[in-house]
């Protein structure tokens, strides 16, 4: 469990989103502070669709640029800023893979490890249950690929989702469920 | 499908889309003027190999053995033996070294004043951009840093008992040679001596065993492996004879090809050592979460 006890000098990259929106609205360079927390999220979800990581950084930079350019004309009560940001993550990486052959990244490897003393042959395990992960995802329709890609990559909650996808959120939830299901037929059989 | 099932395809799933982002900068002045010098944002690239080198050993006096009569596995009894003595003595050093590795480039710092407190900074750059990641132990408990992207996270574990938050302890080449063994598919062996530093060393090489990784059956693991075998990387370590810490390790892959190679380029010992070093607190404007143990330390830094 975590317990925040200490925020020094981060107060406003640690409000919620209405407010740092507001914030970015009324001040360009505040709008760092957005950029700061959905970084991670946004390049982790792009990067699940780009062809390689360096196609995922260039999509993140667009993607950005163009949430800086529009963040004036974003209405807070419509839906989440989470959802319209991820509403331009979705649209660039569409269009960036009508411009060349998708090539589903999946294959991406070495997440951030601390040092864990993790043994070798748990390091083994891990790689290849990472990669029987990774290949059954990339068996799943890009629709139901995009729906993993938001929901465990850019972090996304179903609330978030629906409005992206155009279904209600508990068509959506269904929707996850189902494609989960479909995946857990292509792996970890022997678990 | 279970709900522990449902959990665990979620765990999963979170941790194979778990891409190493990136140090991208942002600046609204740029972002503003892209439109006239359009420019590729500084890539700085993820730590996740940082990891390897961080740990550092320190074991007893072996100057005693010579090294063409002494085996590995006689390495780490002796070791083993004089570990609790040392313990209670505790071992002051100090040592940097770098990692080369593809992508880029780390400088590990460490300062270990035994049971006194020790601290391990990892500074990595690549592409331009800098990523810090340390981790110290005091009389506070352990504290473990990651500054990127201009954010310093912090997390804070009170209770000692984590064995993962462990960096250095006398005893430890068995944990060392463990961290790059899997038993029954790969075998360590003391290949001679070399000097590093200006430090005299053994040199222990690990390399997989595919005949001896074989698949059981009743052991699903085994069988994972058994398929893997003939992948697996080697290392090659270098450990300081009266010290014991490792002063080179080279990991290579399946192929033979050269992954990574860290290499300590400054030892001292003794006086040398600054116990300031190891009084980590927070820098301004960090971001600090107290959290119970090293998974949600973990969970705090990558966000």
């Amino acid at each position: 469990m975590l317990r925040a006890f200490a925020i020094r000098g981060t107060v406003a990259a640690s409000g919620p989103d209405d407010a740092l929106v507001a914030a970015a609205q009324a001040d360009p360079e505040a709008f760092a502070a957005l950029y700061e927390r959905y970084l991670p999220r946004v390049y982790r979800y792009l990067a699940a669709k780009a062809s390689s990581p360096e196609d995922a950084a260039d999509l993140t930079q667009a993607v950005f640029l163009k949430a800086f350019d529009s963040v004036g004309r974003f209405r807070p009560g419509k839906a989440p800023f989470t959802s319209w940001l991820f509403r331009i993550a979705r649209n660039s990486a569409i269009d960036a893979n009508r411009r060349r052959r998708p090539a589903v990244s999946l294959e991406a490897d070495s997440p951030f490890d601390l040092p864990g003393e993790q043994l070798p042959e748990e390091e083994a395990l891990r790689r290849e249950r990472l990669q029987e992960i990774r290949a059954a995802v990339a068996k799943l329709k890009p629709n139901q690929r995009d729906l993993i890609a938001l929901r465990y990559a850019g972090g996304l909650t179903i609330n978030e989702i629906a409005p992206l996808i155009g279904k209600k959120p508990e068509a959506a939830k269904k929707q996850l469920q189902r494609t989960l299901r479909e995946l857990k037929e292509h792996y970890g059989d022997d678990e | 499908m279970t709900t522990n099932e449902f959990e665990r395809l979620e765990r999963d799933l979170e941790e194979a889309l778990a891409a190493p982002v990136p140090g991208l900068r942002f600046s609204a002045s740029r972002a503003a003027a892209k439109n006239r010098n359009p420019r590729r944002w500084m890539i700085g690239a993820a730590a996740g190999a940082v990891a390897l080198v961080a740990a550092v050993i320190v074991l007893p006096n072996l100057s005693s053995g010579g090294a063409t009569q002494v085996s590995a596995e006689e390495l780490i009894s002796r070791s083993n033996s004089a570990a609790e003595a040392l313990r209670s003595g505790g071992v002051a050093y100090h040592l940097r070294g770098i990692t080369e590795a593809k992508g880029g480039t780390t400088v590990l710092e460490t300062w270990s004043l035994g049971e006194g407190g020790s601290r391990s900074e990892n500074v990595y750059q690549a592409n331009g951009a800098t990523e810090v990641f340390g981790f110290a132990m005091n009389r506070d408990g352990y504290w473990i840093y990651r500054t990127a992207s201009g954010v310093t996270r912090v997390a804070h574990v009170a209770d000692q008992k984590d064995d993962r938050l462990r960096i250095a302890e006398p005893g430890d080449l068995d944990s060392a040679i463990r961290k790059y063994t899997i038993p029954n598919c790969m075998s360590a062996t003391l290949a001679g001596e070399a000097t590093v530093a200006g430090r005299s060393g053994y040199v222990v090489d690990i390399k997989p065993t595919p005949e001896t990784c074989t698949a059981d059956p009743a052991r699903p693991d085994s069988v994972k492996l058994a398929a893997v075998a003939k992948e697996l990387g080697s290392t090659r370590l270098v450990i300081d004879k009266q010290t014991s810490v490792q002063l080179e390790v080279e990991t290579f892959d399946g192929d033979g090809q050269l992954n990574s190679k860290f290499m300590v380029n400054l030892f001292e010992t003794g006086t040398a050592v600054d116990a300031m070093a190891t009084n980590y607190r927070p820098p301004a404007g960090a971001i600090v979460s107290e959290v119970d143990n090293y998974g949600d330390a973990k969970s705090v830094l990558v966000k």
